[in-house]
C-alpha cells in the first residue's frame, strides 16, 4: 500500500557522483535501515526521498504516487533529524502540533493529538516546556512526536540517536522498535552504526560510495555477505586471498595462498571465477592440531585478552588473521606464544566468498 | 588569566581614561542645560529649568521634533519591512556571482561616505524636484536604513540551523508560512535591534538632512544645527539632556534584550 | 542557509520577489544617483548657474594639480592617519579588557562606550564647542601647560579629538571582533614560552588583529570624510578638510560640479586605501603562512 519504490535514482555534485544508479524497493511497514560509512550516500538518498534534494534522473513512487517532483511539504512524510530541529521559538505542544496546524486541523484537536502524541513517546507534562530546558533525550522523543502525530506513510529517521550516549541510545534503540510495531508503518533509518541496524531491522540495506550493495535481513546480510566491503563492514571478517576455481569434477574450490585449498558448496557466495576473497569470522576459527587437513597455517604476532574472548592476532595465507577463542577457563592453557606457528580450522559452512578486495 | 595583562593597572587606567573622554563630552552637554545662565559658563553657577521651558514652549521646535518623529518612524517601518525581505531573499539565493554582486550592491551604502552619498541624492532630487521635501528625506534615511537591517537581519539568519526550516517543510509547511511561523520568530531579536539602529539613524540625522532637507520640512537636527550657528546658548544643553537620557535608555534596553557583548561576539 | 532544494525555479522566484523592493529602490535612489554624481563631475561651471550640461575635465584637473587642493587633500590624509592612529590606539586596550576581562556590565560598558555612535551629531558639535572655547574650564586649565595662544576651536588637534571621540566606537567594534576570535591558547603558549603580558600582545595579538585594525581603520576614515559638521563648527575654515571643501562647493560657491568631482574624488581614495588595506592583510596572511 505504501512501499516505496526507487528506480534508477542518480544524483552528482559537480561531476561527482554522490548517488549511482539505484533501484530497489521498499516494503510496506518493514523497518529497513540504510546502513553506510560516512560519504556513502545514506544520508543522499534519505533527503532524496524526503524532498529535500531532487534527483538528477530515476524516480521516486510512495504508495502509488510518483513523488519525485513534488516538494517536500506536500510528500506527507515524517522526518526525524539527526539534530532534532525543533523550533527553538514554541513550546513542545506547538512543535508537536506544528503538522496537524499545518493541514488546517482545528485547535481543539490538535492540541488533543499532539497529547496523545506525547504520551506515546513517554513525555505527558512537557507541553508547555521549551527545547532548550529539554534534554537530548526528550527532544529526540519530541521529535519523533511531532513526526508520528500527522501519521505519515513513511517515517523517515537520520541517525536519529547519533548525538546520544550509549546507554540512552540503547534503550532508545528498543523504544523505536516497539513504536515501530505498535504503529505498523514503514520506517526508514539511516545509520552508520552496524550493531544498531542489525538490532533493529526487518532488512538492512548496506551502502557505500553511492553504490546500493546489498539488502537483506540482518541475520543473512551477517552470515552471507555478498562483497568483501560488506563482509568487513558488518562484524569482523578476516579476507584471504586467493582464486576460484572450477573443479576436474564441476564443483568450485577456492584455492588460497600458502596451500590453503577449500572445496566449496553452493550458497557460499555468489561470485564468479577468478579473483576473489574468502571471508570468515574471527569467532568462528578455532585452533587444531598442526597437521590436519584444511587448516590455515599462522604465525602468531599478537595475544591480546579481550575479557570474554581472547583474541590471537597471527598472519597466514596471504593475510592479516584475527582470531576470537572464547575465554572459557582453558584457553589459557593452549595460548600459543608469539612466534608460534598454528593451526587455524573451520567449518566450511562459515566460510564465504566475496568479491576480492581493490 | 593570560598573563593578566586585561588586569594590569596600565591598561586598566587606559580604558577608565577612555571611558571619561567618551562620555565627559555628553555629561558636560547634559549639565549645562540646566544652567541658570544665558551663557555657556562651565560649571554653571545656578540650577534652572528655563532652557527646557524654552524648548517645550517653542512651537518651531515642537514641530521640527514631531516632523524628525515621523519621519523617523516611517523610515523604520519601510526600512525593515523592505530589509527583512530582502534579508530573506538573498538567504535563499544559491551561493554563487549573483548573490556576491546584490549582496554587495545591496550594502555598498554602508561603505560609502555619507556625504557622498548626501551629495549624490542632493544632485539627484533636485533634478526631480524632490528636494526639500518630506518624500526626499525619506528616500535618503532609507539609504542608509535598508541595507542596515539588511545587513543586521543576514546575520541573524545566518547563525540558525538549517535543520529547523527542513523540519517545517517536512510537516507540511509551504516557504511563505516557513518564513513567517518558523525562520522570522528566531530573528526577531535581531529583527528589533536593527529597527532600533535605523530609528535612532534617521532620527539623529544630520548630514542628509543639510544636504537635502531644510525647505520645506525642518527636522529637529536641523533646526539645532542652525541654531549652534546664530544662538549659541544652554537651550542646546537642555535639548542635549533629552538626547542623551533617550540614547541612555535605548542602550539599557537593548542591552537587555540583545546583549551588546554578544552582538559584538564576545563570547563568554 | 534556510533553504533546501526544491525545484530550483520555484525557490528561485521567491527569493527574487523578496528581493525585488530592496532591487527597485536602490536603482532608483542609490545607482542613478550614483551615476548622476559621476556624470555632473564633467559638467563645466559657469558662475552664477547651478548645472549646465557639458564635459569638461578642469575640476578632476584642480583636484589633482592645484596647489590649494592638493595642500587641502594632503591635510585630510594627515587628519586621516592622525584619528586612526589615535581611535584604535584608545580601541585596542578597551577591546583587550572587554575581550578578556571578567566582570559583569560588560554589555552596559559597550553600549556606553558606543554612546557617541547613538547620539546626535549636533549635540556632539555642542559638547566640544562647550569645551573648546575660550573661556571653558579645559582651555583655562590647559593654557599654563601649552602656552597662552593655544586653542583647541578653530584648530587641527581640536578636530582631530572630536573626530576620535566620534569614530572611536566605530573602530572599537571591528577590534573587539578580531581580538575575540583569537584563541586565548595561543596568548597562552607565548607565555609559556617565556614572553611576559606586553611582550604577548605586541608579539601575539596585535599582528593577528590586524584584519580587525584594517577594517577599522576603513571605518575610520570613511567617518572623517563624511564629518563635515565637525569640520564646520570646530575646525572651521583653518582645517579646510574635503567634506568641508564639498560643502563650501554646494553651499557657498554653488560650484556643484567640482563638489561632485571632490566626492568622487575622495571615494576612489578611499577605494585605493581598501585595496592597499586588503592587499597588506593578505601579505601579513601570507608571511604567517611561510613563518
Amino acid at each position: 500500500m505504501s512501499a516505496i519504490e526507487l528506480r534508477n535514482l542518480t544524483k552528482s555534485y559537480g561531476g561527482l557522483p554522490a548517488l549511482q544508479p539505484l533501484d530497489f524497493r521498499v516494503e510496506d511497514g518493514e523497518f529497513l535501515s540504510i546502513l553506510g560509512p560516512s560519504g556513502s550516500g545514506k544520508t543522499t538518498l534519505l533527503r532524496m526521498i524526503a524532498g529535500f534534494i531532487t534527483p538528477d534522473a530515476g524516480s521516486i513512487t510512495i504508495g502509488n504516487q510518483e513523488v519525485s517532483r513534488l516538494p517536500p511539504e506536500r510528500r506527507n512524510l515524517g522526518v526525524v533529524f539527526q539534530n532534532y530541529a525543533l523550533f527553538p521559538h514554541m513550546s513542545v505542544l506547538d512543535n508537536v502540533a506544528f503538522g496537524l496546524r499545518m493541514r488546517g486541523i482545528g485547535r481543539n484537536e490538535r492540541t488533543a493529538r499532539a497529547a496523545e502524541a506525547l504520551d506515546l513517546v513517554g513525555l505527558s507534562g512537557f507541553e508547555q516546556r521549551l527545547p532548550r530546558q529539554l534534554s537530548g533525550g526528550q527532544q529526540q522523543r519530541v521529535a519523533l512526536a511531532r513526526a508520528i502525530v500527522i501519521e505519515p506513510a513513511v517515517l523517515l529517521l537520520d541517525e536519529p540517536l547519533g548525538a546520544l550516549d550509549l546507554k540512552l541510545r540503547k534503550r532508545m534503540q528498543i523504544e523505536l522498535k516497539q513504536l515501530h510495531h505498535k504503529l505498523r508503518r514503514t520506517f526508514i533509518y539511516v545509520t552508520h552504526d552496524q550493531e544498531e541496524a542489525l538490532t533493529m531491522s526487518d532488512r538492512v540495506a548496506v551502502m557505500d560510495k553511492g553504490r546500493l550493495l546489498q539488502v537483506d535481513p540482518p541475520s543473512i546480510i551477517y552470515a552471507r555477505p555478498r562483497t568483501a566491503f560488506v563482509a568487513e563492514f558488518l562484524g569482523e571478517s578476516n579476507l584471504l586471498p586467493g582464486e576460484l576455481r572450477q573443479t576436474a569434477d564441476g564443483g568450485t574450490v577456492f584455492v588460497g595462498q600458502e596451500g590453503l585449498v577449500v572445496a566449496l558448496t553452493t550458497g557460499q557466495g555468489e561470485v564468479g571465477l577468478g579473483k576473489a576473497a574468502l571471508a570468515v569470522r574471527p569467532e568462528r576459527l578455532r585452533l587444531v592440531p598442526v597437521d590436519a587437513a584444511a587448516a590455515i597455517k599462522a604465525v602468531v604476532e599478537t595475544v591480546i585478552f579481550k575479557g570474554p574472548w581472547l583474541s590471537l592476532v597471527a598472519h597466514g595465507a596471504g593475510a592479516r588473521l584475527e582470531v576470537l577463542l572464547p575465554n572459557d577457563g582453558r584457553t589459557f592453557d593452549l595460548v600459543p606464544n608469539v612466534g608460534e606457528t598454528v593451526a587455524l580450522g573451520f567449518d566450511n559452512a562459515d566460510v564465504r566468498v566475496v568479491e576480492a578486495a581493490t | 588569566m593570560t598573563g593578566a595583562l586585561h588586569r594590569n593597572p596600565v591598561m586598566v587606567g587606559l580604558v577608565v581614561l577612555t571611558i571619561a573622554f567618551i562620555l565627559a563630552p555628553l555629561v558636560i552637554a547634559t549639565v549645562i542645560g540646566f544652567s541658570s545662565s544665558p551663557f555657556l559658563t562651565f560649571p554653571p553657577p545656578g540650577f534652572s529649568l528655563q532652557w527646557f521651558r524654552r524648548f517645550l514652549g517653542d512651537p518651531e521646535f515642537i514641530a521640527s521634533l514631531r516632523n524628525s518623529l515621523v519621519i523617523a518612524g516611517l523610515v523604520t517601518v519601510l526600512g525593515t519591512v523592505v530589509g527583512v525581505l530582502a534579508a530573506y531573499g538573498l538567504d535563499r539565493l544559491p551561493r554563487g556571482p549573483v548573490k556576491a554582486v546584490i549582496s554587495g550592491l545591496v550594502l555598498s551604502p554602508l561603505v560609502l561616505p555619507i556625504i557622498v552619498l548626501a551629495l549624490a541624492l542632493f544632485l539627484f532630487l533636485a533634478n526631480v524636484d524632490l528636494l526639500g521635501t518630506f518624500t526626499g528625506i525619506v528616500v535618503a534615511h532609507l539609504l542608509i536604513a535598508v541595507p542596515l537591517v539588511t545587513n543586521m537581519v543576514s546575520a541573524g539568519l545566518s547563525t540558525l540551523n538549517p535543520s529547523v526550516t527542513e523540519a517545517a517543510a517536512s510537516l507540511g509547511a509551504g516557504p511563505w508560512r516557513n518564513f513567517g511561523l518558523v525562520v522570522l520568530p528566531q530573528v526577531a531579536s535581531a529583527i528589533v535591534g536593527a529597527a532600533v539602529l535605523a530609528f535612532l539613524f534617521s532620527f539623529n540625522d544630520v548630514t542628509f538632512i543639510a544636504f537635502i532637507g531644510g525647505a520645506d520640512v525642518q527636522t529637529l537636527p536641523l533646526k539645532l544645527f542652525a541654531y549652534i550657528r546664530y544662538q549659541l546658548n544652554p537651550l542646546i544643553g537642555a535639548v542635549s539632556t533629552l538626547f542623551v537620557f533617550s540614547t541612555l535608555i535605548v542602550i539599557v534596553t537593548f542591552d537587555r534584550i540583545v546583549g551588546f557583548d554578544k552582538l559584538v561576539g564576545i563570547k563568554d | 542557509m534556510t533553504g533546501f532544494r526544491v525545484p530550483a525555479f520555484l525557490q528561485a522566484i521567491s527569493a527574487w520577489i523578496a528581493l525585488a523592493p530592496v532591487l527597485v529602490f536602490m536603482l532608483a535612489f542609490f545607482v542613478l544617483p550614483a551615476i548622476g554624481l559621476v556624470q555632473i563631475s564633467f559638467y563645466p561651471h559657469t558662475a552664477g548657474t547651478v548645472l549646465t550640461p557639458g564635459f569638461t575635465l578642469a575640476h578632476y584637473a584642480k583636484v589633482l594639480t592645484d596647489p590649494f587642493y592638493l595642500s587641502k587633500m594632503l591635510l585630510t590624509l594627515r587628519v586621516c592617519a592622525l584619528v586612526v592612529f589615535f581611535s584604535l590606539l584608545l580601541a585596542y586596550p578597551v577591546a583587550y579588557v572587554l575581550v578578556r576581562g571578567r566582570f559583569a556590565g560588560k554589555g552596559l560598558m559597550i553600549g556606553l562606550l558606543l554612546s557617541p555612535l547613538l547620539t546626535n551629531f549636533v549635540v556632539l558639535v555642542f559638547s566640544w564647542i562647550l569645551l573648546f572655547g575660550p573661556g571653558s574650564f579645559l582651555m583655562k586649565g590647559l593654557q599654563p601647560l601649552f602656552g597662552a595662544g593655544f586653542k583647541l576651536l578653530y584648530s587641527e588637534s581640536g578636530l582631530v579629538i572630536s573626530l576620535v571621540h566620534v569614530a572611536f566606537p566605530y573602530a572599537l567594534i571591528p577590534v573587539i571582533t578580531a581580538i575575540a576570535q583569537i584563541d586565548k591558547s595561543l596568548e597562552e603558549a607565548a607565555l609559556s614560552l617565556g614572553a611576559g603580558p606586553w611582550k604577548t600582545f605586541f608579539l601575539v595579538v596585535l599582528p593577528l588583529s590586524v584584519p580587525g585594525a584594517l577594517s577599522a581603520a576603513f571605518v575610520t576614515v570613511t567617518i572623517v570624510l563624511s564629518s563635515f559638521a565637525f569640520a564646520l563648527y570646530i575646525g572651521g575654515d583653518s582645517v579646510l578638510i574635503v567634506p568641508l571643501l564639498i560643502w563650501q562647493a554646494v553651499r557657498d560657491t554653488l560650484n556643484w560640479p567640482l563638489a561632485a568631482a571632490l566626492s568622487v574624488s575622495s571615494f576612489l581614495v578611499i577605494f585605493a586605501l581598501l585595496g592597499i588595506g586588503m592587499h597588506l592583510a593578505g601579505l601579513t596572511r601570507a608571511q604567517r603562512r611561510l613563518a
